[in-house]
């Protein structure tokens, strides 16, 4: 018996795994089928629509002669058309209206008309229409329309559909319409593509356009477009107008969620669903920290990236994330999010996550998340993360952190060295970068020629993507400007 | 006496023998290694040397800082490209699963770790091995193609890969891509994984033929021994067949080998399939005289304008070499 506990030992001390995430202060979550029921919960309380009656032969040369009301563009009678649309023919209209959206031998001033008039409808398949001309319609102008009609309908559930648009249109005013839409629903996912526009649109005619949009947008909520778009980027986005979602809505963020399950090995669905997911308002980040319970660990992983990727929009969603910490696989990616949504609880759990007797991976990503955490009681970890000095990257994730708490005067000789190095030239390069900005930023004597420098030196003309060998040339040239300004700094204190 | 001698030796040497025998039976095996916590696929170079010098040079060891997937992704500002340019060990999150990102040592791109770290920190190898260092077990697994396809197959290239007869072979990705060391199979697969941008590999896989047909000229481009649609990926990688005069210096675009990426709907996918040949015919009156035809690979689906580096219709471009890799050049005379 001695001899079998003996033998026995050696396999318990095997156990599972090399390392485990030490002593846990957080209670991880029990883990169960959460995006099923809450799909099979929301699937059962959108209502079904209507099945849409088929016109008679001469309900539907009416229901044409409307159209051609509308085509003509006097904005009374088309209001008149509107109503006539809604009471009198319903839903029935939709698919007589929907072909001759589809029709690409009817002129544009009738297929813009049954765009507005299934928009008027504010029926549930009649927005899809809608959306499928604004995802497939070869015609730019008829996509601009659909965009444009979708914001006058009620449904919210459009939003993730706008926003996946965003991601694969060419068009530059459908743009315009589509940051336009979703501002309607209270989603500024497209500020980002307003602000560029404004600048760098293909004509005249879309760069006033934009900036008209984006200075109307922001006035709806009396701010200028710079603090609108900075609070959408910030916790302060509870703070500006929020909806609540409809069932629809919600149910559509969920079908995302379960597109990030394990199902397939193809990320593209994926990407679609992360990109989409991480630009919804702060209310989706309430709903999407649930998958972290979820029972697919695909899910729970790729929620934790959506709220990364969300920032600090997503800080209702810390105390959950703290949660998720617990589990030891799932917990760098975790520490990552928690660092970029900015909770400051989860400060002592990450703090203990990155000694010595830790994962490699969770050290790493714990030493940055609490850089970008930034509260100085982190310090202290910090420094010994960096003093530790090996592996690199552990060393190198510690010196990005020391900048982010203006201490990187402290590791700036290191990153320097670091930079003509093998190991991770391009973060030190980085880190570098944001030490000069930041001192800058202050006002610190010598930072401002020195960052001057450093930008001036190129390693191929703007547009060209330099060579491995170029950007390791302008690398040494950074690092030994850099040193040669901070020996004459040294010098002059 | 001399009855007795043969006896003893035979008796000496079978005590031998049996002493011999006996002391290698009994003699301990060498003890297991103590388990190692990797970090860093610089913790292989020290016993494996060679192949850690062939991945270095490898565009897996470049995943993540080749200054073209810097740009494409922002800087892994969109960080949808880390899981495949940095995945976490395959082994953990399960082969022929999705890839997901890990959150260190991501300059290392796809490293040792990546394909050979078990779930439980010992190391998957082609031999097991309980003394050695990173304590190996043999895992066929390293060799399925499913393997590779958790990022291979994103872009379709493993599912291309099925629909050839390398696959009813049972001839995978290592095959053409990780080939024994001078074909020996002692001395273990080369480590630098060959692929696009090994321009021999290509000029070996693709063929490029041009003829004077009824006064056109016939062209023929045949992917004759890539086991995969040639190029392989979508978006990035392209292919060109290029045409001028032999008296002349500038170049014609004839025709484009590429699978356009997900918003290019309006563009045919045309990649070359296993075993294809596309034929084109060029009937052009300056293409009476005798022509080179050539046709060049591309990692990047633009060509630029040499001074500002802005992409350039094929219209535009004055030499295609500039932004590509010559595979093949054909003589047509008069």
């Amino acid at each position: 018996m001695k001899r079998l506990l003996l033998c026995l030992l050696p396999l318990c001390a095997c156990g599972g795994g090399t390392e485990t995430a030490g002593t846990d202060t957080v209670e991880p979550f029990a883990l169960s089928p959460v995006v099923a029921e809450r799909l099979a919960q929301l699937e059962a309380e959108v209502p079904t629509p209507d099945t849409a009656q088929p016109l008679d032969q001469d309900r539907l040369e009416d229901l044409s002669g409307l159209l051609e009301v509308v085509a003509e563009g006097d904005p009374g009678f088309t209001e008149i058309a509107l109503t006539e649309v809604r009471e009198a023919f319903g839903p029935g209209a939709i698919p007589h209206l929907a072909a001759a959206l589809r029709d690409p031998n009817r002129d544009w001033q009738k297929r813009s008309a049954a765009a507005s008039l299934l928009a008027g409808l504010d029926h549930r398949q009649a927005t899809e229409h809608l959306l499928a001309a604004l995802e497939g319609a070869p015609e730019a102008w008829l996509r601009q329309h659909a965009a444009f009609h979708l914001s006058t309908t009620s449904a919210d559930w459009v939003v993730p559909r706008l926003i996946k648009r965003l991601k694969y249109e060419n068009d530059h005013e459908t743009f315009i319409w589509l940051a336009v839409t979703l501002a309607h629903f209270h989603n500024y996912a497209g500020l980002d593509a307003l602000f560029d526009l404004a600048v760098r649109g293909q004509t005249d005619s879309v760069r006033t356009q934009a900036q008209a949009q984006l200075d109307s947008l922001a006035q709806a909520v009396s701010l200028s477009p710079e603090e609108l778009r900075r609070r959408w980027n910030s916790a302060d986005a509870r703070q500006l107008p929020q909806p609540t979602p409809s069932p629809a809505l919600h149910l559509e963020l969920w079908r995302l969620v379960q597109a990030m399950n394990d199902d397939t090995i193809q990320l593209r669905g994926v990407d679609d669903a992360r990109y989409v997911l991480s630009r919804l308002g702060p209310w989706a980040a309430a709903e999407v920290s649930r998958a972290l319970a979820d029972d697919d660990f695909h899910v729970r992983l790729h929620s934790a990236q959506v709220l990364e990727r969300m920032g600090a929009r997503a800080y209702a969603s810390g105390p959950m994330l703290l949660r998720a910490l617990g589990e030891p696989l799932l917990a760098p990616n975790v520490a990552e999010a928690l660092g970029r949504v900015g909770f400051p609880g989860a400060r002592p759990a990450l703090e203990e996550r990155a000694g010595v007797d830790q994962p490699h991976e969770l050290r790493v990503a714990c030493v940055r998340a609490l850089g970008r955490l930034g509260i100085p009681d982190s310090l202290t970890v910090v420094e010994d993360a960096f003093a530790d000095g090996n592996p690199s990257d552990l060393r190198m994730a510690a010196a990005t952190s020391l900048v982010l708490f203006d201490r990187g005067d402290a590791a700036a000789a290191w990153l320097t060295a670091e930079m003509t190095g093998t190991h991770d030239a391009p973060s030190a390069e980085l880190a570098l970068e944001t030490w000069l900005v930041r001192g800058v930023d202050r006002g610190r004597t010598g930072f401002d020629g020195a960052l001057t420098a450093w930008r001036a030196e190129l390693a191929a003309p703007p547009g060209v993507t330099p060579s491995l060998a170029l950007l390791a040339e302008r690398r040494a040239k950074r690092a030994a400007d850099l040193t040669a300004r901070l020996t004459a700094l040294r010098g002059e204190s | 006496m001399n009855s007795v001698l043969p006896r003893v030796l035979i008796g000496l040497v079978a005590l031998g023998g049996a002493l011999w025998l006996g002391g290698a039976l009994l003699e301990p095996s060498a003890p297991p290694a103590q388990q190692r916590r990797w970090t860093s696929s610089q913790d292989c170079q020290e016993c494996h040397a060679e192949v850690y010098a062939e991945w270095e040079d490898s565009w897996h060891a470049k995943a993540y800082i080749d200054p073209d997937v810097r740009e494409q992704s922002k800087e892994f500002s969109n960080t949808d490209c880390i899981d495949c340019h940095a995945p976490k060990p395959v082994f953990v999150t399960g082969v022929g699963k999705r890839v997901l990102p890990r959150a260190d040592r991501r300059h290392e791109g796809v490293d040792c770790l990546s394909c050979h770290l078990l779930p439980n920190g010992d190391i998957a190898g082609t031999i097991t091995s309980p003394s050695a260092p990173c304590r190996p077990v043999a895992t066929v697994d390293l060799q399925r193609v499913d393997y590779c396809g958790v990022c291979h197959n994103q872009h379709k290239t493993v599912d291309q890969w099925r629909a050839t007869h390398y696959a009813e072979e049972g001839t995978g990705c290592v095959e053409c891509h990780m080939p024994h060391r001078d074909g020996d199979v002692n001395k273990g697969r080369y480590h630098q994984m060959a692929g696009g941008h090994d321009l021999g590999l290509i000029q070996g896989a693709i063929s490029l033929r041009a003829r004077r047909v009824a006064g056109a000229v016939k062209i023929e481009v045949e992917n004759h021994s890539v086991g995969h649609a040639y190029p392989t990926d979508e978006r990035s990688r392209a292919s060109d067949v290029w045409w001028r005069p032999v008296d002349s210096e500038d170049w014609h675009h004839l025709y484009r080998i590429r699978d356009p990426y997900r918003y290019e709907s309006d563009i045919p996918r045309t990649l070359l399939d296993a075993g294809e040949t596309k034929v084109l015919v060029l009937d052009d009156p300056a293409a009476s005289q005798a022509i080179e035809v050539m046709l060049v690979y591309k990692l990047s689906p633009y060509y630029r304008r040499p001074d500002t580096g802005e992409p350039i219709s094929t219209s535009e471009v004055v030499d295609p070499l500039i932004d590509s890799q010559e595979v093949h050049r054909v003589l047509v005379p008069e």
